[in-house]
């Protein structure tokens, strides 16, 4: 990860040793605690993050698409078919591009809730998505 | 620039105005420095610097400043080991650069005075493409014509791919459109809201006091959201990377 550090290798123990110290200092200071409230910001954060993600994604393929619709008819001389065309193209394409981003964060939270926590049982979840995404394309 | 005339000072969209800090031509080309090029130019010069300042003395146990430094390092590389693998790490660079960019444009947008680069689309959209054509680059040197089954799910009936593969092939173009217009969107939003704010401080007299405590949070928020869009525009980065090297969805 860092080349930077590889030509004091043999100082590694001593990192180890000084990130033993270190955690066992927050421990006993009591700094967990403040991580927790941390958590909940970035959470909101991340909310947010995840919000405009999604919603961008669709709104931005609708009105995209409608256009290249529009355009198309202009060229053509097919006044309204081309843009309505265009207009569930992409309406499927922005569903389709936020229910992936939306099925990505979601295994990537419970990945990441499995790495915190390695004894919680939600190793159904990925699957249940996975079928969940098949039957969408069908439909 | 009929614009520029149209807009008023105490417009809150005077602050996008392009301005031209020289009047160059070249062979009827306007190649004028404007506000947009010298901001760009600080972000660069900025993040250039602190990183190079912090990271020099190379302590084994980091200082304050070497810290902040390290932890923009590890941030990037964890972000490109978790989305994409170790097969990311080549690309460490062109994400580390391009989020420092963005972070740097945004952040310095929010000093007062100052002017924000990505709340104008003709920036973010080149910084979208870029990585948009790389992306398809990489995909299709590393995957040939059988990067074309990207857009063929697996799975589907035969006569339903006449619809599923132009709707994959709408989503895969409308990922450089929709990746800048979010980190445009907000930082125009955004700004446009403090200005409007702001001005109600003036107009309001005493009860300015009001909407000054607003400004306060606002502020507070929005450079959250100039850090919180850089990094979404990174990790959007990531992810099409991922897609181009590992051809999955």
């Amino acid at each position: 990860m860092s080349d930077q550090r590889r030509p004091s290798s043999s100082e590694k123990p001593s990192l180890d040793e000084l990130g033993g110290r270190i955690s066992k200092a927050r421990h006993a200071a009591g700094l967990e605690k403040s991580a927790a409230s941390e958590d909940a910001e970035r959470e909101f954060g991340a909310g947010l993050g995840a919000a405009w993600r999604i919603s961008i994604e669709i709104v931005v393929a609708l009105v995209v698409c409608t256009a290249i619709g529009w355009a198309l008819d202009y060229w053509f001389g097919t006044k309204p078919w081309l843009m309505l065309l265009f207009l569930f193209l992409g309406g499927a394409a922005g569903i389709n591009n936020a229910v992936r981003t939306a099925l990505r964060m979601d295994a990537q939270a419970t990945e990441a809730l499995q790495m915190k926590s390695g004894q919680r049982p939600a190793a159904a979840k990925p699957a249940e998505s996975k079928t969940e995404r098949g039957e969408r394309r069908d439909g | 620039m009929t614009v520029d005339r149209h807009i008023e000072h105490s417009s809150p969209m005077h602050q996008f105005v392009i301005g031209r800090l020289s009047d160059w031509q070249l062979g009827g080309l306007d190649i004028s420095f404007s506000k947009a090029a010298a901001f760009m130019f600080g972000a660069v010069i900025v993040a250039t610097l602190f990183l190079v300042l912090t990271t020099s003395r190379r302590a084994m146990v980091p200082g304050r400043w070497q810290s902040v430094a390290e932890l923009w390092y590890e941030f990037i590389a964890d972000m490109i080991k978790e989305t994409i693998g170790s097969e990311g790490r080549k690309y460490f660079p062109f994400v580390f650069s391009l989020f420092s960019f963005i972070v740097m444009c945004n952040l310095l947008g929010m000093l007062p005075y100052s002017y924000t680069v990505t709340s104008h689309i003709a920036v973010t959209i080149m910084l979208a493409l870029s990585v948009f054509l790389l992306t398809t680059f990489i995909g299709i040197t590393r995957h040939g014509m059988h990067f074309l089954s990207f857009f063929v799910p697996k799975g589907v009936p035969l006569a339903m791919l006449f619809l599923v593969v132009p709707i994959e092939v709408l989503s895969y173009f409308m990922r450089p459109i929709s990746h800048s217009v979010r980190l445009f969107a907000n930082m125009t939003a955004g700004h446009t809201m403090l200005k409007v704010f702001g001005s109600f401080v003036v107009q309001m007299g005493v009860f300015g006091v009001l909407p000054f405590a607003l400004i306060v949070a606002l502020t507070g928020l929005e450079v959250a959201i100039a850090v919180l869009q850089a990094y979404v525009f990174t990790i959007l980065t990531c992810l099409y990377l991922n897609d181009a090297i590992h051809l999955e969805h």
